[in-house]
């Protein structure tokens, strides 16, 4: 990846940062120097080529395009309680920072930025984890009190305009839902204006504190030219309980890399999702659960519909500790490739060190079913007309374990509008 | 309404029907009878256009609008168009697509074919309601989705309720009577019966005579080793329990 560009602006822009801030950002632009972009060696990065990347010059961007209000709000619901990133940078224009409900907080990541803010983090890591560390400069910082319960979905909006060249946005959201606290986030990638090109990495740091619940859905519909890698690492403190909803349906790459700890007895972490490529792209969905402490419990069903000569990828793990006894995890991957260029790369994975576990995993490649396909056509519909009806069902299968919204209704509706294009 | 001359059929290079004739006329009620392995079910998915099945001669003609068409080319989804409706076996579960979503679909494909305007969706909610209660069936059956999880009955009315919204011509149904208890074969037979009428023909196939007292057909024929070797009445079928297939061929 050629950062000329971008590192020439993090020397020009990049000061106006904590000095803490500041040493960690240039650590991690070092350990990004050193490993560079990662390659298929790395377990990680085996079966997603970087070429598109690494062909393209990005300039940094560190300071946001020109967008109308009436635009940016289309991409939300009246109810919403919006945050608006504007090509990767939190715009303060769109957002009423003001305005907000009793219970939240948000504040500009300037003053939040501390690299101890994921101290229950024990992911992995990997080179563009350090490349956003280094690039890190606008985001937000959002605290949900204890005991708050908001009515009203949160949505965090990442709008990403036309310019005239290639661009990089890292955008950072670190987010605390406080002891008991209950809110629904809702995190939109798309883009606005003719054929932007940008590489998007946006990382989320999430702490559940004890009891706290978080249902958080994200949608990655970016542009088809733009490359999406998302990471969203999550902590989960005792009785806590996560649950995501992921759809990735738009973008040259569109990757998601959730990491999910459950750090403390009685967390508990539900997360699903749906992923849809069509010519030439690939989406990339990675999801690693790890069970720190006794008594907690996961669930992961991701479900992926390839059609023409698009690629998959799924990375699915469980990793239970000594000490998590009582552990219950499961996870299931299933896909439907509706060409026969169409490839999809499933590795759903296990690693259990200890006996005290209930425990499933499994994963499932398959086509259109001829005896179900006779079956509508026996009642007339034609064979586009029941591939079409097939592979809408097989998707919204796993669309099923969420509740009625009206973000629920957006993706219902772009699920149809891919599966008929 | 449907007239099938010395048709022989295969499945993967195997015949199956060797020189079968039949015909049917609207308003009539015939069932197909035979031993196991004599080519009943391989009839009805003939005629309905299982791509398994290939047709190396014989012809298919069904009466469409007082023409005789051959239908022997035509895909599944076609006949289904002319009016051919094969109520399965096997009923296949469809996860994710909801029954009144399907039957949406399936009528709004046959109309536009026949070159009706499709039917607004409530008004087509309410017709279709209309056949569940015809058929004394819950309408919470309509939200299920497409025969998952149905017990083998409740599969077998579901085929009967799509007869009832897609009104076909021609209706084959295949071991209708199958894996049914009494009170669901009562239930499917009095729906059949409500669905007959001077303007279409049902063609049943069967192992047992019990289904024949509560449909009572018009004509019996006895298929053995891919050929109608008898046809009678419907003590025809009386026969055939009494004394087996042995006697009569």
């Amino acid at each position: 990846m050629e950062l000329t560009k971008a590192f020439d602006l993090l020397e020009k822009f990049g000061d106006s940062v904590p000095q803490g801030a500041k040493e960690a950002r240039s650590a991690a632009k070092e350990a990004f120097l050193k490993s560079g972009l990662p390659t298929r060696r790395h377990e990680l990065w085996k079966y997603t080529r970087l070429a598109g990347l690494s062909s393209c010059d990005y300039k940094w961007s560190h300071a946001r395009g020109l967008l109308k209000g009436h635009e940016a709000r289309e991409v939300v619901a009246s109810n919403d309680i919006p945050i608006f990133f504007v090509d990767g940078v939190l715009d303060t224009s769109l957002t009423d920072m003001a305005g907000l409900p009793e219970g939240l907080e948000v504040s500009s990541l300037n003053k939040v930025w501390t690299d101890s803010f994921y101290s229950g983090a024990k992911s992995p890591t990997h080179p563009l984890f350090h490349l956003h560390d280094a690039f890190s400069y606008s985001g937000v910082g959002i605290h949900v009190k204890d005991g708050t319960v908001l009515k009203d979905p949160l949505h965090l909006v990442f709008i990403n305009t036309s310019k005239p060249d290639a661009y990089c946005l890292f955008p950072r959201v670190q987010l605390t839902v406080g002891k008991r606290a209950e809110v629904s986030l809702l995190e939109t990638h798309t883009s606005h204006g003719k054929a932007p090109k940008y590489f998007s990495s946006c990382s989320f740091e999430i702490r559940c504190e004890a009891g706290a619940y978080l249902n958080h859905y994200k949608l990655i519909n970016d542009a088809s030219a733009a490359h999406h890698i998302g990471f969203c690492r999550v902590a989960g403190a005792r009785d806590s309980r996560y649950k995501t909803f992921r759809m990735l349906i738009g973008g040259q790459l569109a990757r998601d890399e959730v990491y999910i700890d459950l750090n403390e007895e009685g967390a508990e972490a539900r997360a699903s999702g749906v992923y849809l490529s069509g010519k030439g792209l690939q989406t990339d969905q990675v999801i690693q659960i790890r069970h720190h402490a006794p008594r907690c419990h996961s669930h992961q069903h991701f479900r992926g519909v390839l059609r023409e000569d698009s690629k998959g990828v799924f990375l699915g793990n469980i990793v239970v500790d000594r000490d998590a006894g009582g552990t219950v995890a499961h996870q299931l991957n299933k896909n439907l490739l509706l060409s026969e260029s169409a490839e999809i790369d499933t590795k759903p994975q296990l690693e259990i060190d200890t006996d005290d576990v209930t425990c499933s995993h499994g994963a499932t490649i398959g086509q259109l079913k001829e005896d179900e396909m006779f079956y509508l056509q026996s009642r007339g519909l034609d064979r586009s007309e029941a591939a079409l009806l097939l592979s809408k069902a097989f998707a919204a299968d796993v669309l099923v374990e969420v509740e009625d919204s009206p973000f629920k209704r957006k993706m219902t509706r772009l699920l149809e509008s891919w599966v008929e294009a | 309404m449907l007239e099938i001359k010395n048709l022989h059929a295969e499945i993967n290079g195997t015949e199956i029907l060797k020189g079968l004739d039949l015909e049917v006329k609207a308003g009539e009620v015939h069932a197909i009878m035979g031993p196991n392995g004599a080519g009943k079910s391989t009839l009805s998915k003939v005629i309905a256009g299982h791509p398994d099945y290939e047709v190396t001669s014989g012809s298919i003609d069904l009466e469409v609008n007082f023409k005789k068409k051959d239908i022997r080319e035509l895909e599944p989804e076609e006949r289904a168009r002319e009016g051919v409706f094969l109520a399965f076996q096997y009923p296949v579960e469809v996860g994710g697509v909801p029954n009144s979503e399907f039957l949406r679909a399936s009528f709004n494909s046959i109309c536009r074919h026949q070159g009706v305007d499709e039917m607004d969706p409530l008004e087509l909610d309410d017709f279709v309601k209309s056949k569940v209660k015809l058929l004394g069936m819950d309408p919470v059956f309509l939200e299920r989705q497409l025969n998952v999880d149905f017990s083998g009955g409740e599969k077998k009315r579901n085929e009967i309720l799509q007869m009832a919204v897609l009104s076909p011509r021609l209706a084959l149904l295949d071991e209708t009577d199958s894996g049914l208890d009494v009170d669901s074969l009562k239930a499917v037979s009095e729906g059949v019966n409500k669905l007959r009428n001077s303007y279409n023909a049902i063609v049943m196939v069967t192992h047992y005579q019990r289904l024949l007292d509560y449909i009572v057909p018009d004509y019996v024929h006895i298929l053995v080793d891919g050929k109608i070797v008898k046809t009678g009445d419907k003590n025809l079928a009386l026969e055939v329990e009494k004394n087996g297939y042995e006697g009569l061929i």
